[in-house]
């Protein structure tokens, strides 16, 4: 494997595995959670003051020394993402935003046109943009043309725990665009076997939420996860064998002895 | 004067900076917010000479937890 890191923008990590933060509310969980995923970026959001534990959550996240990937989770429109974004940047001092912006309440699937519109926009800005969006080869083409440094395709709607719906879809992309931006693999994970599945079809990393955060054991489906995605990404590169209708021997028959 | 502030009206009985106004509404944060008024951004760099003036649409969010 030539390059074992993944590169965001000047962020250079060596888990492929970025962790969301949302869907737990016990920060001691979260915590065990990240360390045991070995994780190097973790995704916050940003909420009026006053509407959670953030300042616990600060704390436990400067304590970590993990990287943050703020996001523009909630935004139904270019323009609110762009500020919401703006508002990060200032916040996090970082450039790098995971872009959401989400077409209802119900499936939470990504909106393109106003996804294309805020990636432009952000780009220009010298964001270094990851968009979250539709498994759709061409969407992943015009987020490319308007300057998105990561592509983060869904394997299935947020939080459905259904895992990769069109495998296919995902092939596409990265046949396209696996050396020219990361391609993440975001939303519906539901087990380890979608994160390994997604790091032996190419993807660079995935990102995981509510598969860890809501599990009966976070810190322990957080390890498990972390595992699946080392092994899906070690795969990959090995080379698997072909598949074959008939069996083929791997013991030799050359020297096998004859009883009759 | 009054303000919206994060959806509500707030009376302020004197002008403010945002530094000001961060203080008196988010003491306990250490200064990790951010600010938008009438929908611009802010900068940190700004808090200090920016005055808050009647009728601005403030909103100050923080880190919360997200996906």
């Amino acid at each position: 494997m030539k390059n074992d890191t993944l590169k965001l923008g000047n962020l250079e990590i060596s888990s492929r595995l970025i962790l969301g933060t949302g869907g737990i509310t016990n920060l001691e969980l979260l915590s065990q959670a990240i360390k045991e995923s070995q994780t190097e970026l973790v995704t916050v959001a940003l909420r009026r003051i006053g509407n959670s534990n953030s300042g616990s959550l600060i704390k436990l996240l400067d304590e970590l020394k993990v990287n943050l990937l703020p996001n523009t989770a909630g935004s139904k429109t270019a323009q609110e993402a762009i500020l919401t974004a703006k508002l990060a940047r200032d916040l996090f001092e970082t450039n790098l935003i995971k872009l959401e912006v989400i077409a209802d309440d119900t499936t939470l699937l990504p909106d393109p046109i106003e996804l294309v519109a805020a990636t432009e926009s952000l780009a220009n800005e010298d964001f270094i943009v990851l968009c979250y969006t539709n498994d759709d080869p061409v969407i992943a083409r015009r987020l490319y043309s308007a300057g998105a440094a990561a592509i983060m395709p869904l394997g299935a709607p947020i939080g459905s725990g259904l895992g990769i719906r069109n495998p296919h879809n995902i092939e596409l992309i990265l046949n396209e665009f696996k050396n020219k931006v990361p391609i993440i693999l975001d939303a519906g994970i539901g087990s380890p076997k979608d994160a390994l599945f997604a790091m032996e079809l190419g993807c660079d990393a995935v990102l995981v939420a509510s598969a860890i955060t809501r599990a009966q054991n976070p810190p322990l489906m957080a390890r498990a996860m972390a595992l699946a995605v080392t092994a899906g990404y070690l795969a990959y590169h090995s080379g698997r064998i072909e598949k074959r209708f008939l069996a083929k021997a791997s013991t030799p028959l050359k020297g096998k002895p004859t009883f009759n | 004067m009054e303000v919206k502030f994060n959806g509500k009206a707030l009376f302020l009985d004197e002008q403010l900076c945002v530094q000001e106004l961060i203080k008196r509404v988010a003491p306990d944060l250490d200064g990790k917010v951010a600010v938008a008024i009438n929908k611009e951004v802010i900068p940190k760099s700004s808090w200090q000479s920016h005055k808050i003036t009647e009728g601005d649409v403030i909103e100050i969010v923080t880190i919360a937890q997200g996906g």
